[in-house]
Protein backbone atom coordinates (compact mmCIF):
# COMPACT_ATOMS: atom_id res chain seq x y z
CA UNK A 1 0.00 0.00 0.00
CA UNK A 2 2.65 2.71 1.07
CA UNK A 3 4.57 1.47 -1.88
CA UNK A 4 1.45 2.66 -4.04
CA UNK A 5 1.12 5.81 -2.39
CA UNK A 6 4.67 6.20 -3.05
CA UNK A 7 4.97 5.47 -6.41
CA UNK A 8 2.07 7.90 -7.05
CA UNK A 9 3.50 11.10 -4.76
CA UNK A 10 6.62 9.82 -6.96
CA UNK A 11 4.96 10.52 -10.36
CA UNK A 12 3.01 12.82 -9.09
CA UNK A 13 6.18 14.89 -8.33
CA UNK A 14 7.66 14.18 -12.23
CA UNK A 15 4.55 14.91 -13.94
CA UNK A 16 4.99 18.60 -11.82
CA UNK A 17 8.30 18.89 -12.29
CA UNK A 18 7.49 18.24 -15.97
CA UNK A 19 4.82 20.92 -16.47
CA UNK A 20 7.28 23.81 -14.73
CA UNK A 21 9.56 23.48 -17.18
CA UNK A 22 7.46 22.08 -20.39
CA UNK A 23 5.68 25.14 -21.83
CA UNK A 24 5.56 26.53 -18.14
CA UNK A 25 2.48 25.58 -17.60
CA UNK A 26 2.54 24.69 -13.24
CA UNK A 27 2.16 28.20 -12.49
CA UNK A 28 -1.62 28.00 -13.11
CA UNK A 29 -1.73 24.52 -12.79
CA UNK A 30 -0.56 23.21 -9.32
CA UNK A 31 -4.67 22.34 -8.46
CA UNK A 32 -4.59 19.90 -11.09
CA UNK A 33 -2.01 18.12 -10.34
CA UNK A 34 -2.83 17.81 -6.37
CA UNK A 35 -6.43 16.26 -8.10
CA UNK A 36 -4.94 13.75 -10.23
CA UNK A 37 -2.25 12.48 -7.61
CA UNK A 38 -5.80 12.34 -4.86
CA UNK A 39 -7.63 10.62 -7.50
CA UNK A 40 -4.76 7.99 -8.12
CA UNK A 41 -4.30 7.39 -4.19
CA UNK A 42 -8.39 7.18 -3.51
CA UNK A 43 -8.58 9.94 -1.61
CA UNK A 44 -11.10 12.98 -1.87
CA UNK A 45 -10.39 15.53 -4.27
CA UNK A 46 -12.04 18.02 -2.38
CA UNK A 47 -9.40 17.16 0.72
CA UNK A 48 -6.73 17.53 -1.77
CA UNK A 49 -8.42 21.04 -2.77
CA UNK A 50 -8.52 22.21 0.53
CA UNK A 51 -5.24 21.51 1.66
CA UNK A 52 -3.74 22.42 -1.71
CA UNK A 53 -5.58 25.91 -1.07
CA UNK A 54 -3.52 26.14 1.68
CA UNK A 55 -0.02 25.22 0.65
CA UNK A 56 -0.39 27.58 -2.74
CA UNK A 57 -1.35 30.62 -0.45
CA UNK A 58 1.50 29.88 1.74
CA UNK A 59 3.62 30.13 -1.73
CA UNK A 60 1.70 32.82 -2.69
CA UNK A 61 3.49 35.56 -4.88
CA UNK A 62 6.80 33.28 -4.77
CA UNK A 63 7.60 33.44 -8.22
CA UNK A 64 10.54 32.46 -10.46
CA UNK A 65 12.21 35.88 -11.32
CA UNK A 66 15.01 34.86 -14.16
CA UNK A 67 16.97 32.34 -13.23
CA UNK A 68 16.72 32.56 -9.53
CA UNK A 69 14.50 29.99 -7.68
CA UNK A 70 13.62 30.96 -4.37
CA UNK A 71 11.28 28.24 -2.95
CA UNK A 72 11.06 24.58 -5.22
CA UNK A 73 6.74 24.67 -4.76
CA UNK A 74 6.35 22.12 -7.19
CA UNK A 75 8.37 19.95 -4.92
CA UNK A 76 6.94 21.43 -1.51
CA UNK A 77 3.50 21.04 -3.01
CA UNK A 78 3.63 17.97 -4.05
CA UNK A 79 4.97 16.45 -0.65
CA UNK A 80 3.20 18.60 1.52
CA UNK A 81 -0.10 17.68 0.03
CA UNK A 82 0.57 14.19 -0.54
CA UNK A 83 1.78 13.60 2.85
CA UNK A 84 -1.48 15.41 3.82
CA UNK A 85 -3.28 12.85 1.51
CA UNK A 86 -1.98 9.89 2.54
CA UNK A 87 -2.12 11.00 6.46
CA UNK A 88 -5.33 12.34 6.56
CA UNK A 89 -3.89 15.20 8.28
CA UNK A 90 -5.39 19.28 8.36
CA UNK A 91 -4.22 21.16 5.74
CA UNK A 92 -2.16 23.28 8.09
CA UNK A 93 0.14 20.01 8.13
CA UNK A 94 0.67 20.65 4.46
CA UNK A 95 2.07 23.93 4.60
CA UNK A 96 3.98 22.37 7.80
CA UNK A 97 5.67 20.10 5.83
CA UNK A 98 5.55 22.38 2.19
CA UNK A 99 7.64 25.33 3.52
CA UNK A 100 10.42 23.58 4.11
CA UNK A 101 10.11 21.24 1.81
CA UNK A 102 10.40 23.45 -1.18
CA UNK A 103 13.16 25.21 0.78
CA UNK A 104 15.22 22.03 0.64
CA UNK A 105 13.99 21.22 -2.89
CA UNK A 106 15.96 24.06 -4.36
CA UNK A 107 19.25 22.32 -3.44
CA UNK A 108 18.42 19.43 -5.62
CA UNK A 109 17.60 21.84 -8.08
CA UNK A 110 21.06 23.47 -7.63
CA UNK A 111 22.73 20.32 -7.71
CA UNK A 112 21.58 19.52 -11.11
CA UNK A 113 22.07 23.17 -12.50
CA UNK A 114 25.89 22.50 -11.75
CA UNK A 115 25.65 19.33 -13.94
CA UNK A 116 24.41 21.09 -16.44
CA UNK A 117 26.76 23.71 -16.46
CA UNK A 118 29.42 20.88 -16.42
CA UNK A 119 27.67 19.81 -19.72
CA UNK A 120 27.76 22.47 -21.53
CA UNK A 121 31.47 22.15 -22.26
CA UNK A 122 30.24 18.39 -23.81
CA UNK A 123 27.83 20.26 -25.88
CA UNK A 124 30.16 22.68 -27.50
CA UNK A 125 32.32 19.92 -27.68
CA UNK A 126 30.16 17.88 -30.00
CA UNK A 127 29.28 20.51 -32.00
CA UNK A 128 32.96 21.24 -32.88
CA UNK A 129 32.73 17.74 -33.62
CA UNK A 130 29.92 18.34 -35.90
CA UNK A 131 27.69 15.15 -34.34
CA UNK A 132 23.97 16.23 -33.37
CA UNK A 133 23.20 12.57 -32.50
CA UNK A 134 25.19 12.69 -29.63
CA UNK A 135 23.99 16.26 -28.80
CA UNK A 136 20.62 15.69 -28.93
CA UNK A 137 21.33 12.26 -26.78
CA UNK A 138 23.17 14.09 -24.44
CA UNK A 139 20.27 16.85 -24.11
CA UNK A 140 17.54 13.97 -23.62
CA UNK A 141 19.80 11.98 -21.39
CA UNK A 142 19.89 15.13 -19.01
CA UNK A 143 16.42 15.48 -19.22
CA UNK A 144 15.40 11.90 -18.14
CA UNK A 145 18.01 12.87 -15.38
CA UNK A 146 16.05 15.37 -14.18
CA UNK A 147 12.76 13.55 -14.20
CA UNK A 148 14.04 10.57 -12.49
CA UNK A 149 15.28 12.59 -9.57
CA UNK A 150 12.24 14.21 -8.85
CA UNK A 151 10.58 10.99 -9.21
CA UNK A 152 12.97 9.36 -6.25
CA UNK A 153 13.36 12.08 -4.27
CA UNK A 154 9.54 12.14 -3.65
CA UNK A 155 9.18 8.32 -4.18
CA UNK A 156 11.42 7.76 -1.10
CA UNK A 157 10.19 10.86 0.82
CA UNK A 158 7.30 8.89 1.31
CA UNK A 159 8.58 5.86 1.70
CA UNK A 160 11.08 6.16 4.35
CA UNK A 161 9.13 9.54 6.00
CA UNK A 162 5.90 8.54 6.28
CA UNK A 163 5.86 6.78 8.96
CA UNK A 164 8.17 9.45 11.04
CA UNK A 165 5.57 12.38 9.78
CA UNK A 166 2.81 10.01 11.44
CA UNK A 167 4.51 9.43 14.95
CA UNK A 168 5.47 13.72 14.61
CA UNK A 169 1.61 14.64 13.44
CA UNK A 170 0.07 12.43 16.87
CA UNK A 171 2.77 14.40 18.92
CA UNK A 172 1.77 17.74 17.64
CA UNK A 173 0.68 19.88 20.98
CA UNK A 174 -2.74 21.66 20.41
CA UNK A 175 -1.04 24.87 20.62
CA UNK A 176 1.63 24.42 18.55
CA UNK A 177 -0.89 23.34 15.77
CA UNK A 178 -2.99 26.40 15.70
CA UNK A 179 0.47 28.45 15.99
CA UNK A 180 0.94 26.57 12.58
CA UNK A 181 -2.55 27.66 11.26
CA UNK A 182 -1.49 31.20 11.81
CA UNK A 183 1.98 31.33 10.71
CA UNK A 184 0.10 30.19 7.39
CA UNK A 185 -2.33 32.87 7.28
CA UNK A 186 0.64 35.14 7.45
CA UNK A 187 2.40 33.56 4.66
CA UNK A 188 0.96 34.84 2.07
CA UNK A 189 2.58 38.81 3.25
CA UNK A 190 5.81 37.45 2.26
CA UNK A 191 4.85 36.37 -1.15
CA UNK A 192 3.24 39.67 -2.00
CA UNK A 193 5.82 41.73 -0.77
CA UNK A 194 8.22 39.69 -2.68
CA UNK A 195 6.33 41.07 -5.31
CA UNK A 196 5.49 44.21 -4.54
CA UNK A 197 9.43 44.66 -4.31
CA UNK A 198 9.83 42.96 -7.86
CA UNK A 199 7.49 45.63 -9.67
CA UNK A 200 7.87 48.65 -7.02
CA UNK A 201 7.91 51.96 -8.23
CA UNK A 202 6.27 55.06 -5.93
CA UNK A 203 4.11 55.91 -9.06
CA UNK A 204 2.20 53.18 -8.32
CA UNK A 205 1.44 54.13 -4.28
CA UNK A 206 -1.96 55.28 -5.13
CA UNK A 207 -2.85 51.94 -7.05
CA UNK A 208 -1.83 50.48 -3.76
CA UNK A 209 -4.27 52.15 -1.98
CA UNK A 210 -6.87 51.47 -4.41
CA UNK A 211 -6.66 48.26 -4.53
CA UNK A 212 -6.36 47.48 -0.57
CA UNK A 213 -8.98 50.09 0.39
CA UNK A 214 -11.66 48.29 -2.46
CA UNK A 215 -10.76 45.08 -0.38
CA UNK A 216 -10.88 46.43 2.81
CA UNK A 217 -13.73 48.35 2.87
CA UNK A 218 -15.63 47.52 0.02
CA UNK A 219 -15.11 43.76 0.43
CA UNK A 220 -14.79 43.26 -3.37
CA UNK A 221 -13.59 40.05 -4.86
CA UNK A 222 -10.69 39.56 -6.16
CA UNK A 223 -12.03 39.79 -9.80
CA UNK A 224 -13.39 42.52 -9.53
CA UNK A 225 -10.51 44.10 -7.92
CA UNK A 226 -8.77 42.74 -11.29
CA UNK A 227 -11.18 44.44 -13.03
CA UNK A 228 -10.73 47.49 -11.30
CA UNK A 229 -7.36 46.87 -11.78
CA UNK A 230 -6.86 47.01 -15.06
CA UNK A 231 -9.15 50.02 -15.81
CA UNK A 232 -5.89 51.59 -13.76
CA UNK A 233 -4.06 50.42 -16.19
CA UNK A 234 -5.75 51.13 -19.23
CA UNK A 235 -5.72 54.89 -18.14
CA UNK A 236 -2.11 54.90 -17.80
CA UNK A 237 -1.38 53.41 -20.72
CA UNK A 238 -3.22 56.11 -22.88
CA UNK A 239 -1.62 58.90 -20.94
CA UNK A 240 1.84 57.53 -21.15
CA UNK A 241 0.59 57.32 -24.89
CA UNK A 242 -0.42 60.56 -25.13
CA UNK A 243 2.83 62.04 -23.83
CA UNK A 244 4.94 59.59 -25.98
CA UNK A 245 2.78 61.20 -28.47
CA UNK A 246 3.29 64.56 -27.75
CA UNK A 247 7.17 64.41 -27.19
CA UNK A 248 7.83 62.24 -30.91
CA UNK A 249 5.57 65.29 -32.72
CA UNK A 250 7.18 68.16 -30.17
CA UNK A 251 10.91 66.52 -31.51
CA UNK A 252 9.77 66.85 -34.67
CA UNK A 253 8.73 70.81 -34.78
CA UNK A 254 11.94 71.64 -33.26
CA UNK A 255 14.24 70.37 -35.58
CA UNK A 256 12.03 71.10 -38.80
CA UNK A 257 10.17 74.50 -37.96
CA UNK A 258 13.12 76.58 -36.40
CA UNK A 259 12.41 79.14 -39.05
CA UNK A 260 8.62 79.76 -37.57
CA UNK A 261 9.69 80.77 -34.21
CA UNK A 262 11.89 83.61 -35.35
CA UNK A 263 9.01 84.74 -37.06
CA UNK A 264 6.71 84.45 -34.07
CA UNK A 265 9.17 86.31 -31.92
CA UNK A 266 9.80 89.17 -34.59
CA UNK A 267 5.91 90.13 -35.34
CA UNK B 1 -2.37 41.64 -44.71
CA UNK B 2 -2.32 39.23 -47.22
CA UNK B 3 2.03 39.15 -46.31
CA UNK B 4 0.74 37.54 -43.43
CA UNK B 5 -0.57 34.30 -44.82
CA UNK B 6 1.88 31.32 -44.36
CA UNK B 7 2.28 29.14 -47.22
CA UNK B 8 2.64 25.22 -46.39
CA UNK B 9 5.73 24.74 -45.72
CA UNK B 10 6.24 28.04 -43.70
CA UNK B 11 3.29 26.67 -41.65
CA UNK B 12 4.98 23.43 -40.91
CA UNK B 13 7.88 25.33 -40.02
CA UNK B 14 6.60 27.47 -37.85
CA UNK B 15 4.50 24.97 -36.12
CA UNK B 16 7.76 22.78 -35.43
CA UNK B 17 8.98 25.81 -34.13
CA UNK B 18 5.93 26.32 -31.53
CA UNK B 19 6.24 22.46 -30.23
CA UNK B 20 9.93 22.94 -29.80
CA UNK B 21 9.55 25.87 -27.96
CA UNK B 22 8.08 24.58 -25.20
CA UNK B 23 10.99 22.71 -23.85
CA UNK B 24 13.15 26.25 -23.72
CA UNK B 25 12.77 25.61 -19.87
CA UNK B 26 14.42 22.67 -19.55
CA UNK B 27 18.59 21.79 -18.98
CA UNK B 28 19.21 25.85 -17.82
CA UNK B 29 22.64 25.93 -16.59
CA UNK B 30 24.39 28.72 -14.99
CA UNK B 31 26.81 29.98 -17.92
CA UNK B 32 24.47 30.05 -20.81
CA UNK B 33 21.31 30.15 -19.08
CA UNK B 34 18.44 28.73 -22.18
CA UNK B 35 21.66 28.58 -24.87
CA UNK B 36 21.78 24.86 -25.16
CA UNK B 37 17.90 25.05 -25.20
CA UNK B 38 17.72 27.27 -28.05
CA UNK B 39 20.29 25.12 -29.96
CA UNK B 40 18.34 22.04 -29.80
CA UNK B 41 14.91 23.74 -30.26
CA UNK B 42 16.34 24.98 -33.41
CA UNK B 43 18.61 22.74 -34.91
CA UNK B 44 16.24 20.76 -37.15
CA UNK B 45 15.13 24.37 -38.11
CA UNK B 46 18.56 25.44 -39.57
CA UNK B 47 19.07 21.68 -40.89
CA UNK B 48 16.52 22.73 -42.84
CA UNK B 49 17.49 26.21 -43.74
CA UNK B 50 20.79 25.31 -44.14
CA UNK B 51 21.67 23.00 -47.23
CA UNK B 52 25.35 23.65 -46.54
CA UNK B 53 26.54 21.69 -43.82
CA UNK B 54 29.38 24.16 -43.26
CA UNK B 55 26.84 26.83 -42.62
CA UNK B 56 24.63 24.63 -40.49
CA UNK B 57 27.47 24.10 -38.00
CA UNK B 58 28.17 27.75 -38.15
CA UNK B 59 25.02 28.64 -37.43
CA UNK B 60 24.70 26.27 -33.97
CA UNK B 61 28.38 27.70 -32.65
CA UNK B 62 26.97 30.87 -33.05
CA UNK B 63 23.84 30.14 -31.58
CA UNK B 64 25.03 28.42 -28.15
CA UNK B 65 25.77 32.00 -26.80
CA UNK B 66 23.92 32.94 -23.61
CA UNK B 67 20.51 33.31 -23.73
CA UNK B 68 17.81 34.31 -21.03
CA UNK B 69 14.29 35.43 -21.05
CA UNK B 70 10.37 34.30 -20.10
CA UNK B 71 10.43 30.84 -21.74
CA UNK B 72 6.27 32.26 -22.45
CA UNK B 73 7.70 35.08 -24.79
CA UNK B 74 10.13 33.59 -26.59
CA UNK B 75 8.30 32.81 -29.81
CA UNK B 76 8.82 36.58 -30.62
CA UNK B 77 12.85 36.56 -30.68
CA UNK B 78 12.22 32.92 -32.04
CA UNK B 79 10.17 33.38 -35.01
CA UNK B 80 12.62 36.63 -35.97
CA UNK B 81 15.98 34.81 -35.70
CA UNK B 82 14.61 31.96 -37.93
CA UNK B 83 13.20 34.29 -40.42
CA UNK B 84 16.91 36.23 -40.35
CA UNK B 85 18.66 32.42 -40.44
CA UNK B 86 16.59 32.38 -43.88
CA UNK B 87 17.46 35.67 -44.79
CA UNK B 88 21.10 34.53 -44.11
CA UNK B 89 20.98 31.13 -46.59
CA UNK B 90 19.49 33.41 -49.24
CA UNK B 91 21.88 36.05 -49.44
CA UNK B 92 25.21 35.35 -51.42
CA UNK B 93 27.68 34.41 -49.20
CA UNK B 94 29.65 36.79 -46.77
CA UNK B 95 27.20 39.60 -47.19
CA UNK B 96 24.76 38.95 -44.44
CA UNK B 97 26.29 39.48 -40.67
CA UNK B 98 25.35 36.96 -38.71
CA UNK B 99 25.76 39.43 -36.10
CA UNK B 100 22.70 41.10 -36.14
CA UNK B 101 21.10 37.84 -35.18
CA UNK B 102 23.09 37.77 -31.87
CA UNK B 103 22.44 41.79 -31.15
CA UNK B 104 18.68 41.34 -31.89
CA UNK B 105 18.32 37.93 -29.64
CA UNK B 106 20.63 40.24 -26.93
CA UNK B 107 18.62 42.71 -27.22
CA UNK B 108 15.28 41.35 -27.38
CA UNK B 109 15.72 38.98 -24.31
CA UNK B 110 16.15 41.76 -21.72
CA UNK B 111 12.45 43.44 -23.04
CA UNK B 112 10.29 40.03 -23.71
CA UNK B 113 11.71 38.86 -19.75
CA UNK B 114 10.12 42.25 -18.68
CA UNK B 115 7.34 41.98 -20.10
CA UNK B 116 6.69 38.78 -19.61
CA UNK B 117 7.81 38.35 -16.21
CA UNK B 118 5.62 41.18 -15.31
CA UNK B 119 2.80 39.88 -16.64
CA UNK B 120 3.01 36.20 -16.76
CA UNK B 121 4.58 35.39 -13.60
CA UNK B 122 3.00 38.24 -11.86
CA UNK B 123 0.22 39.83 -12.56
CA UNK B 124 -1.80 36.78 -14.52
CA UNK B 125 -0.74 34.21 -12.37
CA UNK B 126 -1.26 35.99 -9.17
CA UNK B 127 -4.83 36.94 -10.39
CA UNK B 128 -5.55 32.92 -11.61
CA UNK B 129 -4.15 31.76 -8.55
CA UNK B 130 -6.18 34.21 -6.38
CA UNK B 131 -9.26 33.29 -7.76
CA UNK B 132 -8.64 29.46 -7.71
CA UNK B 133 -7.13 29.32 -3.92
CA UNK B 134 -10.61 30.86 -3.01
CA UNK B 135 -12.30 27.99 -4.79
CA UNK B 136 -10.36 25.72 -4.15
CA UNK B 137 -10.71 26.63 -0.52
CA UNK B 138 -14.26 25.53 -0.36
CA UNK B 139 -13.26 22.35 -2.29
CA UNK B 140 -15.01 23.33 -5.47
CA UNK B 141 -14.06 21.38 -8.34
CA UNK B 142 -14.01 24.74 -11.00
CA UNK B 143 -10.46 24.97 -10.25
CA UNK B 144 -9.95 21.94 -12.70
CA UNK B 145 -11.31 24.15 -15.95
CA UNK B 146 -9.69 27.52 -14.41
CA UNK B 147 -6.20 27.00 -15.45
CA UNK B 148 -6.93 25.87 -18.60
CA UNK B 149 -9.05 28.97 -19.57
CA UNK B 150 -5.96 30.79 -18.12
CA UNK B 151 -3.56 29.41 -20.46
CA UNK B 152 -4.96 30.83 -23.30
CA UNK B 153 -2.75 33.85 -23.11
CA UNK B 154 0.42 31.99 -22.88
CA UNK B 155 -0.46 30.15 -26.18
CA UNK B 156 -1.86 33.11 -28.07
CA UNK B 157 1.60 35.14 -26.77
CA UNK B 158 3.58 32.15 -27.97
CA UNK B 159 2.03 31.18 -31.32
CA UNK B 160 0.77 34.54 -32.62
CA UNK B 161 4.52 36.32 -31.42
CA UNK B 162 6.32 33.88 -33.30
CA UNK B 163 3.75 33.66 -36.29
CA UNK B 164 4.06 38.19 -36.57
CA UNK B 165 7.81 37.90 -35.85
CA UNK B 166 8.61 35.34 -38.33
CA UNK B 167 6.57 37.34 -41.43
CA UNK B 168 6.50 40.96 -40.82
CA UNK B 169 10.47 40.68 -40.05
CA UNK B 170 12.50 42.80 -37.60
CA UNK B 171 12.47 46.19 -38.58
CA UNK B 172 8.78 45.44 -37.35
CA UNK B 173 9.85 44.45 -33.64
CA UNK B 174 12.64 47.14 -33.51
CA UNK B 175 10.33 49.56 -34.16
CA UNK B 176 7.56 48.55 -31.13
CA UNK B 177 10.86 48.14 -28.75
CA UNK B 178 12.14 51.95 -30.24
CA UNK B 179 8.71 53.25 -29.93
CA UNK B 180 8.34 52.82 -26.31
CA UNK B 181 5.15 50.80 -26.19
CA UNK B 182 6.67 47.55 -24.89
CA UNK B 183 7.40 49.87 -21.76
CA UNK B 184 4.41 51.51 -21.37
CA UNK B 185 2.67 48.11 -21.45
CA UNK B 186 4.64 46.71 -19.03
CA UNK B 187 4.45 49.74 -16.77
CA UNK B 188 0.42 49.69 -17.78
CA UNK B 189 0.76 45.75 -16.30
CA UNK B 190 3.05 46.05 -12.95
CA UNK B 191 -0.47 49.06 -12.12
CA UNK B 192 -2.95 46.18 -12.22
CA UNK B 193 -0.45 44.25 -10.92
CA UNK B 194 -0.03 46.84 -7.93
CA UNK B 195 -3.78 47.24 -7.45
CA UNK B 196 -4.42 43.24 -7.14
CA UNK B 197 -1.67 42.86 -4.85
CA UNK B 198 -3.26 45.96 -2.31
CA UNK B 199 -6.49 43.71 -2.43
CA UNK B 200 -5.06 40.67 -1.70
CA UNK B 201 -2.94 42.17 1.06
CA UNK B 202 -6.66 42.46 2.94
CA UNK B 203 -8.56 39.45 1.45
CA UNK B 204 -5.61 36.61 1.71
CA UNK B 205 -3.56 37.52 4.13
CA UNK B 206 -4.73 36.73 8.11
CA UNK B 207 -3.78 38.36 11.24
CA UNK B 208 -6.59 36.49 13.55
CA UNK B 209 -6.42 38.42 16.96
CA UNK B 210 -7.93 36.29 20.25
CA UNK B 211 -6.46 38.46 22.58
CA UNK B 212 -9.47 40.12 25.19
CA UNK B 213 -9.15 41.80 28.26
CA UNK B 214 -11.42 42.49 31.12
CA UNK B 215 -11.26 45.65 32.41
CA UNK B 216 -13.23 47.35 34.79
CA UNK B 217 -16.07 44.74 33.92
CA UNK B 218 -15.74 46.13 30.16
CA UNK B 219 -14.23 43.56 27.46
CA UNK B 220 -11.54 44.78 25.68
CA UNK B 221 -11.57 42.64 22.23
CA UNK B 222 -8.03 43.82 19.99
CA UNK B 223 -9.61 42.71 16.83
CA UNK B 224 -12.57 44.84 16.83
CA UNK B 225 -10.12 48.09 17.97
CA UNK B 226 -8.03 47.43 14.86
CA UNK B 227 -10.61 46.79 13.14
CA UNK B 228 -12.27 50.30 13.62
CA UNK B 229 -9.32 52.15 13.04
CA UNK B 230 -9.06 50.32 9.81
CA UNK B 231 -9.90 47.15 8.61
CA UNK B 232 -7.65 44.66 7.94
CA UNK B 233 -4.95 47.06 9.27
CA UNK B 234 -2.79 44.28 10.69
CA UNK B 235 -2.25 41.78 7.32
CA UNK B 236 -1.05 45.55 5.74
CA UNK B 237 1.27 46.11 8.41
CA UNK B 238 2.88 42.94 8.19
CA UNK B 239 2.85 42.65 4.07
CA UNK B 240 4.61 46.48 4.23
CA UNK B 241 6.86 44.90 6.97
CA UNK B 242 8.16 42.20 4.65
CA UNK B 243 8.31 44.63 1.72
CA UNK B 244 10.77 47.26 3.67
CA UNK B 245 13.23 44.47 4.67
CA UNK B 246 12.76 42.46 1.22
CA UNK B 247 14.04 46.49 0.48
CA UNK B 248 16.74 46.74 2.09
CA UNK B 249 17.91 43.34 0.52
CA UNK B 250 17.35 41.34 3.81
CA UNK B 251 17.14 37.41 2.18
CA UNK B 252 13.19 36.47 1.73
CA UNK B 253 14.08 33.36 3.14
CA UNK B 254 14.85 35.27 6.47
CA UNK B 255 11.62 36.87 6.03
CA UNK B 256 9.56 33.94 5.59
CA UNK B 257 11.39 32.30 8.93
CA UNK B 258 10.74 35.29 10.93
CA UNK B 259 6.88 35.92 9.67
CA UNK B 260 7.00 31.86 10.51
CA UNK B 261 8.11 32.76 14.18
CA UNK B 262 6.32 35.65 14.59
CA UNK B 263 3.03 33.19 13.56
CA UNK B 264 4.37 30.88 16.46
CA UNK B 265 5.06 33.49 19.45
CA UNK B 266 1.73 35.73 19.34
CA UNK B 267 -0.21 32.34 19.55
CA UNK B 268 1.92 31.14 22.53
CA UNK B 269 1.41 34.67 23.99
CA UNK B 270 -2.44 34.17 23.48
CA UNK B 271 -2.60 37.21 21.32
CA UNK B 272 -3.36 35.38 17.87
CA UNK B 273 -5.25 31.93 17.70
CA UNK B 274 -6.69 29.96 15.32
CA UNK B 275 -10.24 30.72 15.05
Amino acid sequence: MLLYQALIVGLACAFAKWISAYGSFLQLMPFITYMLMALLLGKSVSQALIAGAAVELAFYGVMQIGAVLPQDTAVGGILGVGFALILNAKPAVAVALAVPISMLAVIVWNLLKFWFTANVEIFDKYIDERNLSKFNRLWWIQIVVYELVYFALAFFAVLVGTSGIRIFINSIPKVLLSGLTVAAGMLPAVGMAMLLKYVWNIQFLPYFIAGFALAAYLKLPIMAISIFGVVFGLIGFFIDRQINDAKKSGMQQTSSTGNDEEDFFNE
Amino acid sequence: MSNLKLTPAEKKRTKRLFWRNMFLGFNMSYTRQQGVAWDWIHAPIYREIYKDDDQFWEAMKRNMEFYNTTPNMNGIASGLAVSMEEENARAPKGTFDTAGISGMKIGLMGPLAGIGDTFFSGVWALIIMGIAISFAREGNLVVAVLPLIALIPNILVRWYGQKYSYKLGSQYISKAVKSGVMEMFTKATSIVGVTVVGGMISTLVKVPLVFKAKINGNTLNLQKIFDQILPTMLPLLLALGCFYFLRKNTSPVKVLLCVVALGFILTFLGITGAA
